[in-house]
């Protein structure tokens, strides 16, 4: 080993995890660590196992972000309709109007499949921790209360979830 | 008639909800009704009887709904919904504590919630048996 070795820019691994980037039949990655140059260390593992990894990371926190972005969203419009049904529980707006207002605020419950529900209420409960209810879920993902607990029922067991109660 | 049974509900065209939390949940078009309902939810101490019957009494929301007048549910959570916005709330004394009462005049279904994880240990008994 000769001190002299040069580290390489990051870019030239940035195909790794590019897609379109051409499949060889030999794709390795290669590490090496070490405090001198006299132990220093090889590790060999395949590009393709490396980038499953990082893919199955990002495919995780892409599902986190969408969730989370989901439910904010939500719970925003919630306290918006919670302003207007005060104004209209103090007889500041007449039915009339509130159910005007109300309509813009009204929605159809989508029909999400159980699975995808499913691991998003389970992204949900593990960040959260906060036990939602079905009624609240459903609220939450603008859907129906019946397609939650299918999804509730595909979660896993509640051992894997811990005890926050 | 007082029950307290999980996913226990009642269907009516008057119904008296009584709690000590009320929350409202967004305005949906509910696909059964085919019409805009007004959901809620209600906590600690809340119950739901059946003042009105429908006319004609038949279920409109769920078979296994409770039509009979004077039907009463009791639970920790009870969910619903009505057809027009719910507002005729009273905040009523009884000895040391307060509640809120509401009468709705419209359909209204109530339903003893079942909660997050009682639905999954329900799962895992099913799966025992």
């Amino acid at each position: 080993m000769s001190n002299n070795w040069t580290v390489e820019k990051s870019n030239y691994f940035s195909e790794v995890l590019d897609e379109s980037a051409p499949a060889h039949s030999l794709d390795y990655l290669i590490r090496v660590c070490g405090s001198t140059a006299e132990d220093i260390e090889f590790s060999v593992t395949g590009t393709e196992k490396f980038k499953a990894h990082f893919g199955n990371i990002f495919g995780y926190f892409k599902i986190v972000r969408d969730t989370l972005k989901e439910v904010i969203l939500s719970q925003k419009r919630s306290l918006e309709y919670h302003g207007v049904y005060n104004a209209f529980l103090m007889g500041q707006t007449s039915e009339i109007e509130f159910t005007k207002i109300a309509k813009k605020f009204t929605y159809k419950p989508k029909s999400i499949s159980a699975k995808i529900l499913s691991s998003k209420i389970n992204v949900l409960f593990n960040i959260t921790e906060i036990d939602y209810s079905p009624s609240e879920l459903a609220d939450l993902f603008h859907c129906n209360i019946n397609d939650v607990t299918t999804a509730i029922q595909l979660m896993p067991g509640s051992k894997s979830l811990g005890d926050s109660q | 008639m007082i029950l307290t049974e999980i996913c226990t509900s009642i269907e009516g065209k008057k119904v008296f909800l009584q709690c000590r939390q009320f929350n409202p949940f967004l305005p949906r078009i509910d696909p059964k009704l085919g019409c805009l309902i007004y959901p809620f939810k209600m906590g600690v101490s809340s119950k739901a009887i059946v003042e009105e019957e429908l006319n004609p009494k038949k279920h409109k929301f769920r078979v296994e709904s409770i039509l009979d007048k004077d039907t009463c549910i009791k639970g920790e959570t009870i969910d619903g919904f009505a057809i027009k916005p719910v507002k005729e709330t009273k905040i009523i004394h009884t000895g040391a504590h307060r509640g809120r009462v509401i009468n709705t005049n419209c359909f209204t279904f109530a339903h003893i919630e079942i909660g997050f994880r009682a639905l999954l240990q329900k799962k895992e008994k099913e799966k025992k048996k």
